[in-house]
């Protein structure tokens, strides 16, 4: 067993995080060491307690909190702010932009619905081989759906 | 014979201010403990424990009772206390963070040399607040938060993980480290005859990182 292990259990035996049997198992085999190293944990867990313990005697907040408490359960509920003219311009923008927004989204959808498909073009490209200084190369010619060229694209084999 | 938590948040719920009062009552001191022991200062934590309350309070019609009321408690101010940790961490801690977040000794093996403290004189012994004060202040928030919550508060891993949301094994983890530092800063406040000055976190934190 390693030594992190050893002292994982030490821990979980301080905590009472050990069931009985690993308890017994655990204790049967304790030295004088560990015996210490058990007692000196008691010795630090005790004076935490006590100290805690100390500080926090008398200490009592329930009277400021249940008025808290009360303080917000009696509140007014806020008063609705008056409508100014600038607010209102700003609400119209706001509800423009939005309906543009969805307008726009609307439009794209029906777009997208009622397009023609596209059949596929056969003759998108047209490619040729050839020689470029003693090294193959492709070159691909690329048209669109009409026909129109759209682009060329030269492709070099690197020979090894 | 008190009646349980569960029982009073029902009756909460049922918006009965006094069960609520009844635990405000129960909890408070504990959650008092915790909060002194993470932010160290009597205001700050007052208001945590205010805070807390009134979230709980806010929010009791959510509480279904899949966990215990307490775990729940300890959650909202765990995180309440963390907010504010955070928002006035300094310079100096973030050092020692890093320090502790790099120890690479990861053995947790703790010191079997007593430190000689009556816990007993807690209470009326200031140095000894003083020094416990001093090394819990020179842990992470959250190796701070895992001690206080096991050794004062008593929670077991699972309920610290559910408090920290995260995983048990985490939990142990911090803790082990945690406990592993406070021995190790308060033998050397031993050693050196009382807690070190708070502004001299720093250099501190600069040996521990070049041992």
């Amino acid at each position: 067993m390693g030594k992190r292990e050893d002292m994982e259990r030490l821990h979980r035996l301080h905590d009472g995080e050990l069931d009985a049997e690993a308890r017994a198992a655990v204790e049967a085999g304790l030295s004088d060491d560990d015996r210490a190293r058990l007692a000196a944990m008691d010795e630090l867990g005790a004076a935490l307690r006590h100290t805690a313990s100390a500080e926090a005697d008398g200490f009592d907040v329930a009277d400021a909190v249940m008025a808290a408490i009360g303080k917000q359960a009696t509140a007014p509920l806020p008063a609705p702010t008056p409508i100014t003219s600038a607010r209102r311009w700003r609400a119209r923008a706001i509800w423009a932009s939005t309906a543009a927004t969805l307008a726009a989204a609307a439009a794209a959808a029906l777009f997208l619905v009622t397009r023609p498909a596209i059949p596929p073009h056969g003759d998108a490209c047209s490619i040729e081989s050839l020689e470029v200084s003693g090294e193959q190369a492709t070159v691909l010619d690329l048209t669109d759906a009409h026909g129109h060229d759209t682009g060329t694209v030269v492709w070099l084999d690197e020979e090894d | 014979m008190d009646p349980p938590d569960q029982q009073l948040v029902e009756q909460a719920q049922r918006g009965d201010q006094s069960a609520f009062r009844a635990l405000v009552e129960r909890h408070q001191r504990r959650i008092y403990g915790l909060a002194l022991g993470m932010l160290k200062d009597t205001d700050a934590a007052r208001d945590v424990v205010q805070d807390a309350f009134i979230k709980v309070h806010q929010h009791l019609a959510e509480f279904q009772g899949s966990s215990n009321f307490y775990t729940w408690l300890y959650r909202i101010a765990t995180n309440l206390c963390l907010d504010r940790m955070r928002r006035a961490r300094r310079f100096a801690h973030v050092e020692f963070d890093e320090a502790v977040a790099n120890d690479d000794d990861d053995t947790f093996e703790v010191s079997p040399h007593r430190l000689g403290f009556d816990p007993a004189r807690a209470l009326e012994d200031k140095e000894i607040r003083e020094r416990l004060a001093r090394a819990l202040e020179h842990l992470s928030e959250h190796h701070r938060a895992a001690i206080l919550l096991r050794e004062v508060d008593g929670l077991s891993y699972k309920e610290i993980a559910e408090v920290m949301g995260c995983s048990e094994g985490t939990v142990m983890s911090r803790l082990f480290h945690a406990r592993k530092r406070m021995q190790e800063m308060l033998r050397s406040f031993v050693e050196a005859g009382g807690p070190p000055r708070s502004d001299a976190a720093g250099d501190d934190a600069g040996q521990r990182k070049a041992k």
